[in-house]
């Protein structure tokens, strides 16, 4: 029987990938397919088919997590992914796209879209399994009108985090990883004990986050969209720096943070741009809460990409506290200190790994009642540089990279940032529903300003996916 | 003096051992030389070496000190506290 406890197990999923199957299981109840990433890689051409299709026949191969189904074991409540037979010979194939008007290869054929924006919209808004068998990663190739072509990763967030799906390009590319080859099998859970024999230990070290978790949600502190879950189409819009403008941004953060830590500009960033939303509904919350995820991986290449690898870090910040982005940043900067300090980071691992064996409707109702619905104002993270020097796949030249995070509602929107080769990339994503076009366009503007200061340069602001499919 | 007796020295390994074990995946061949932000080191990481460094060297390094050269390599760094030691 495919896809069953008694499949063969692969690998235990991380505390935190336990929190976005529970955060899933949410969103599937209501309307929202689930937390779908994508990654994209602008190519200045058409890269090799052929080779890009033999490594991901090669990758197929060598990750069997990617045709791989998560099952919580009802004997010792651990969650598993487990070989799914349904997914016939585990390929990965590359599927063939072209804008209308685009040029197709030789030899090739691809399936006509009116655009790649239309496309975009309508996977993102699709299950992961609709098409071609129930993989978690699906590997797109669009040919552009303009000549170029558009790589798309689309991939559950259940199997990876974003730096994870960056490591998977790099597998994908064949680069070669500093010290070890990425593995086949993600690294060994937290520990292999089952977290009920380290309970006494897990409840210690869990101690000083549920301290802050008491102290944060003593305020009221808001979503857009609300603490009630609603269904809603993802949309998004990305703004894209050129070097110029990023070099000045990244100046800006200088001056304000200093030259190390990017954390807390980028959150004062996200968190005015939010307000904007707010006041224009009329509204001006007193308290704002925004969880960030942090990479528990060793920083550096030759990680395995697999599982949701990362601790979060929550920031409590008021109304005051916003006022300049400069106040912002350095409130932010100090929390991250305060958290660092207290090992805050390790403290709500040892939570994800205690709630690991919480079976969903239980992990959700729990979420409910102690946060009140609401888990974080939004969503937000600063990816960092995406992949370091990838200049090509398959003899085309990327001229960008970035991710398209999807979020639920609640919260509704989040903000995310990532450095390519220089070039800044911000992503507004946000539920149909949870935030109207006007207060887009407000979040983008602010998130402009505040960027590069009132008075910069244009840049160019992607319409991406914003009209229906077709 | 013997190398294992120069404090300099013993630091430098030391912080070697901890940036190679506890915050960065580190390649073959990298040494005290190797540039730190190219092999990983972000926000998160370099907020965790401090307090290492805290931890294992008594060294609170002061905020208006740190700029991208001092922890370009374990050299830089430890050179930083060196003049925060001497100082």
């Amino acid at each position: 029987m495919p896809g069953n406890f008694f499949s063969k197990a692969l690998a235990r999923l991380t505390g935190a990938d336990c929190f976005v199957h529970t955060l899933e299981s949410m969103m599937r109840r209501n309307g929202q397919h689930g937390l779908i990433g994508q990654t994209h890689l602008r190519l200045d051409s058409v890269p090799d088919i052929a080779r890009l299709e033999e490594s991901a026949a090669r990758l197929a191969a060598a990750y069997p997590l990617l045709n791989a189904r998560a099952r919580r074991n009802p004997l010792n409540l651990l969650v598993t992914w487990r070989e799914d037979k349904r997914v016939t010979g585990g390929k990965l194939p590359v599927n063939l796209w072209a804008e209308k008007g685009a040029r197709v290869p030789e030899g090739r054929q691809a399936t006509e879209v009116l655009s790649e924006g239309d496309w975009v919209d309508h996977v993102l808004n699709q299950p992961l399994g609709f098409r071609d068998g129930l993989r978690n990663l699906h590997i797109d190739l669009i040919f552009l009108r303009g000549g170029g072509s558009l790589l798309v990763l689309t991939w559950t967030h259940l199997l990876f985090d974003g730096k994870g799906a960056e490591f998977l390009v790099d597998a994908l590319v064949n680069r070669p990883p500093l010290g070890t080859a990425p593995g086949a099998a993600p690294p060994a859970a937290a520990s292999p004990r089952h977290p009920v024999l380290r309970l006494r230990d897990l409840v210690s070290e869990a101690g000083p986050v549920v301290a802050r978790f008491s102290e944060l949600t003593r305020n009221h502190y808001a979503s857009l969209a609300g603490p009630r879950p609603r269904p809603g189409r993802l949309k998004f819009r990305m703004l894209n720096f050129d070097r110029d403008s990023t070099k000045r941004i990244q100046a800006r953060m200088e001056e304000t943070t200093g030259p190390l830590f990017s954390l807390g500009f980028y959150l004062a960033c996200a968190l005015r741009a939010h307000r904007e939303a707010f006041l224009l509904r009329g509204e001006d919350p007193e308290h704002y809460v925004v969880s960030i995820p942090v990479q528990v991986r060793k920083k550096g290449r030759g990680n395995s990409p697999f599982q949701n690898c990362v601790t979060i870090l929550f920031f409590a910040l008021e109304r005051e506290d916003l006022k300049s982005i400069e106040t912002a940043a350095m409130c932010a900067q100090r929390q991250f200190e305060e958290m660092t300090r207290a090992r805050l980071d390790r403290s709500f691992t040892a939570v994800l790994e205690l709630m690991s064996i919480v079976p969903a409707p239980v992990y959700i109702r729990f979420l409910a009642q102690q946060f009140r619905g609401e888990i974080t104002s939004f969503f937000h993270s600063f990816t960092g540089e995406f992949s370091a020097n990838l200049e090509s796949v398959f003899g085309a030249s990327v001229t960008n990279a970035y991710h398209i995070p999807s979020v639920s509602a609640p919260p509704g929107s989040g903000l995310f940032f990532g450095l390519f080769n220089g070039r800044l990339n911000a992503t507004f994503s946000w539920r149909e529903g949870s935030v109207s076009e006007g207060e887009v366009d407000a979040v983008l503007a602010r998130l402009r300003d505040d960027l590069l200061g009132r008075d910069g340069p244009d840049i160019r602001q992607s319409k991406h996916a914003e009209r229906a499919p077709t | 003096m013997a190398i294992s007796d120069d404090p300099q020295c013993s630091r430098k390994t030391k912080l070697l051992e901890i940036v190679s074990q506890d915050i960065l995946e580190v390649g073959p061949g990298f040494n005290a030389q190797s540039n730190l932000f190219d092999a990983g080191l972000d926000s998160m990481a370099i907020m965790q070496l401090l307090l290492l460094i805290e931890q294992n060297f008594g060294v609170q390094l002061p905020a208006a000190k740190l700029t991208r050269e001092h922890f370009s390599s374990i050299d830089d760094l430890a050179r930083l506290m060196d003049s925060e030691a001497a100082g």
